[in-house]
């Protein structure tokens, strides 16, 4: 382990695979994606192999020699069927393979989406103990497709894996999932010309416990006819969806780097990447956008990536799949960059989200009324409010929703602060501080103003 | 170093609605023993706010404290104090471990006392609070660092950071580490003293801050040995408990170019010092069959021959200074590459089978 000249390794990898390179004291040394070639001096090492959430690790000894060094084989979880991820079964593989290229209901034409959802072997029992119901329904929410009515499964009397594929119009629909009467849901896009995946793993859990919502670990992809297990394209948009929700750069950033040519035809790979970049590299934006415009326009998640350039005068009216795409919607719309409409889904999504996940799930239940979404002048109510909580030392006299659960406190400690300060000027409120503060929509925000005022005022 | 630094320190371990925790509060305690170490964070006692469920009495769930309005508090003075004087210190350190979740992916939170399963609504945005008063520039410098278990995921509304923004200039230089997507069997065992309950993230980063990441020049842990040190200490852990999967490694958040710098400086260790053993990483090679006769050579790089501290007919001991990688040498040319990490005072058993 004597100083000596620098030897070129050469690291034969997957591209999907990240490896990072360690020194002899746990210095970091160098991070590649895919096959690479990097120059070390003589010495000990350790390399970390990363593909997905499965990591391995191997010490090697570099001496005085060039070196070619193969990443070990790595299997991960997901939910996507693909050939080598963990748990997947070639009955499963074949069966996904099959139904996405075949139409089991067709409501329009232009566009398709697959939906398919599998158990893993020793969870499957545990998991159909709980009664699950999948529905497609349109944006006003009106009951499109029941998949249990048409999805095909492998076994009626012990069902591991069950698809259903639908031709439908172009457009953005609502994907629900209804569990132990619960129902969860989420945007899905049709774009013309392409089928989306849908795959969701119904995945174990603790004895005792309620399994998680399969939506919040759900894959989607999109392809041009069928799924296909084997592809490399599919393989790396899924390593992108996990690396965004793992909230990593690298990888994303060097394959779309790679791979955005004039070729690039995975939109989900370019949503996933851009969404996963657009707080840490905004620079390797615009080219993925071109590359997002030309494939799928107008799609909600791209329309949100436009946003999180800084773009202005963009409607929406239909939220985006994702949660990051989400999060620019609504900032754009508090500072006026984005307009929705107040009859639209967009402008009518709650305030309590589903944690934890990429997408951007909510339940149907609290979507709010039309009503509630009149665009009105709060400026009154808030002053009232902001005047009369401190009334109320011994916390709200009335029974509030968590919603103004939440206003209450917040405008209970604000006056707390204001009180507190005696050189400058008081905290300035509105609608839109609002709706920041509570990362939603100025629309929810003064429904949430309106009903807390109406409360406490007969008290 | 440390005068002007402020610090809350939250150690939840009593949860009525979601099932008592036992390390969060060991290793609140530990970490605050770290803070107002003059070797250490050299922090004033009277700047460090420790809030722990066993300050409070035992209560129902919604009765049950800390609550948020406990910590709320605190940070409401240091907002009115920076906002009328703009600066409050020097360096702020939060501190969190217990019950957690993910209202986005963006941020991690802590369950307070009184939260239940759908009633997430009872929790400190940490990272949020922390890139509020970073943006702010009260502080030149925030630490985060969040020590906490995940929660099943939930329907949850964002809770914010209720002051107006404001740009401080330059902003704070952030240090900010996160464990907050293992489960509650991930997060703890019995790793402390004797057994103890302690928390695997806390252990790791204070083995690292006291001593067990590399130093710099000044004697001083950088925030990237730190991190480094960190990383490689739980995943050694991990890899010993089978599923990789279910323990991502910890995200760590700070600038590379300037990273933060931890600890009183002192002499760095010099690397041929003979150390007692409780001041050491303990490497020891029982002598078995094959080995008999044979000299055993350890090495790393830059340092080809490490003097062993004892050489017995039955084992061989090295004494180490560092953690990192290090390789044993037989004399017949039979090697053995294998890693030092862990806390000094663990003794590692090393084997050519």
């Amino acid at each position: 382990m004597s100083a000596s000249t620098e030897q070129t390794i050469t690291v034969n990898a997957p591209r999907d695979v990240e490896t990072i390179i360690i020194d002899h004291a746990f210095n970091l040394v160098h991070h590649g994606v895919g096959s690479f070639t990097h120059a070390l001096a003589p010495g000990l090492y350790k390399f970390k192999y990363r593909r997905g959430l499965a990591i391995h690790e191997t010490l090697e000894e570099i001496g005085d020699a060039p070196r070619t060094i193969d990443a070990p084989e790595l299997e991960f979880s997901s939910s996507v069927p693909l050939s080598s991820t963990r748990g997947a079964e070639a009955k499963h593989l074949d069966a996904a393979r099959k139904l996405s290229n075949e139409t089991h209901v067709s409501v329009g034409s232009g566009s398709r989406i697959f939906a398919f959802a599998r158990w893993l072997a020793e969870d499957a029992q545990h998991s159909h103990d709980i009664a699950t119901r999948v529905t497609l329904h349109k944006l006003d929410g009106t009951l499109l497709v029941d998949l249990e009515q048409h999805a095909v499964v492998d076994d009626r009397n012990a069902t591991t894996c069950a698809g259903c594929s639908i031709e439908l119009d172009p457009g953005a629909y609502r994907f629900r999932l209804t569990r132990s009467d619960e129902p969860l849901e989420q945007i899905v896009v049709a774009s013309p010309g392409w089928q989306t995946l849908v795959f969701l793993l119904h995945e174990p859990s603790p004895a005792g416990e309620v399994p998680p919502a399969p939506l919040a670990s759900a894959s989607i992809l999109m392809s041009r006819g069928g799924f296909d297990p084997e592809s490399e394209m599919l393989r790396m948009a899924d390593a992108a969806r996990i690396a965004l929700q793992e909230k990593r750069t690298t990888m994303p950033r060097e394959l779309l780097s790679e791979l955005l040519d004039d070729n690039f035809a995975n939109p989900m790979l370019g949503i996933y990447g851009g969404c996963a970049l657009a707080t840490q590299s905004p620079d390797a934006l615009p080219r993925v956008l071109f590359a997002l415009d030309r494939l799928v326009p107008g799609h909600p998640d791209v329309n949100a990536l436009h946003l999180a350039v800084g773009e202005s005068n963009v409607v929406v009216d239909v939220p985006p799949m994702l949660r990051a795409s989400w999060t620019s919607v609504v900032k754009a719309s508090v500072d006026g960059r984005a307009f929705m409409n107040p009859e639209s889904l967009a402008a009518r999504m709650p305030a309590a989200l589903l944690e934890g996940t990429p997408w951007l799930i909510w339940s149907p239940n609290a979507v709010l009324d039309d009503d509630d979404v009149v665009v009105r002048d709060v400026s009154n109510d808030l002053s009232e409010l902001e005047s009369c909580v401190g009334n109320f030392t011994d916390g709200p006299p009335v029974e509030l929703s968590g919603a103004e659960e939440e206003l209450f406190s917040y405008l209970t400690r604000r006056a707390r602060i204001n009180k507190k300060t005696t050189k400058s000027q008081p905290l300035r409120l509105d609608e839109k501080i609002l709706a920041n503060t509570f990362g939603t929509t100025v629309a929810n925000v003064q429904s949430i103003i309106s009903g807390l005022a109406t409360k406490l005022r007969g008290n | 170093m440390g005068a002007k630094d402020y610090a809350i320190v939250v150690g939840i371990s009593k949860y009525p609605a979601l099932g008592d925790l036992v390390g969060p509060e060991a290793d609140a305690r530990d970490f605050h023993a770290w803070l107002i170490d003059p070797q250490g964070g050299a922090v004033p006692e009277a700047n460090v706010t420790l809030l722990l469920s066993s300050n409070y009495p035992v209560a129902a769930q919604l009765k049950a404290k800390p609550q948020v309005a406990d910590i709320e508090a605190v940070f409401d003075d240091f907002y009115v104090k920076g906002r009328e004087e703009s600066v409050v210190g020097d360096r702020l350190y939060l501190y969190f471990a217990g019950h957690g979740f993910a209202p986005s992916l963006e941020d991690a939170a802590l369950l307070m006392a009184n939260a239940a399963r759908g009633m997430t609504g009872y929790h400190i945005p940490g990272r949020k609070y922390a890139n509020w008063f970073r943006q702010a520039a009260f502080f030149k410098e925030v630490v985060l660092i969040m020590d906490c278990c995940r929660e099943n995921y939930q329907l949850s509304a964002v809770r914010n950071v209720p002051y107006e923004q404001l740009n401080g200039d330059p902003p704070a230089t952030p240090f900010f580490a996160f464990a907050t997507q293992w489960s509650r069997a991930a997060r703890e065992g019995p790793w402390g003293d004797g057994g103890a309950m302690r928390g695997l993230f806390t252990l790791a980063l204070l083995a690292g801050l006291r001593g067990g990441a590399a130093r710099d020049a000044n004697g001083q842990i950088a925030g990237d040995a730190l991190e480094s040190f960190v990383f490689n200490f739980v995943r050694k852990r991990f890899t010993e408990g089978g599923d990789q999967e279910e323990h991502p490694d910890p995200e760590f958040s700070y600038d590379k170019m300037k990273p933060l710098v931890f600890g009183a400086p002192a002499a760095a260790p010099g690397a041929a010092v003979p150390l007692a053993a409780a001041d050491a990483y303990i490497v020891r090679i029982a002598i078995q069959n094959g080995d008999a006769g044979k000299k055993l050579t350890l090495s790393t790089n830059g340092r080809p021959d490490i003097a062993p501290a004892v050489q017995q007919p039955d084992k061989w001991e090295w004494h180490l200074d560092m953690a990192g990688l290090y390789k044993v040498t037989r004399s017949d040319g039979k090697s053995k590459l294998f890693e030092v990490i862990g806390e000094k005072k663990e003794a590692i058993d090393v084997s050519f089978d």
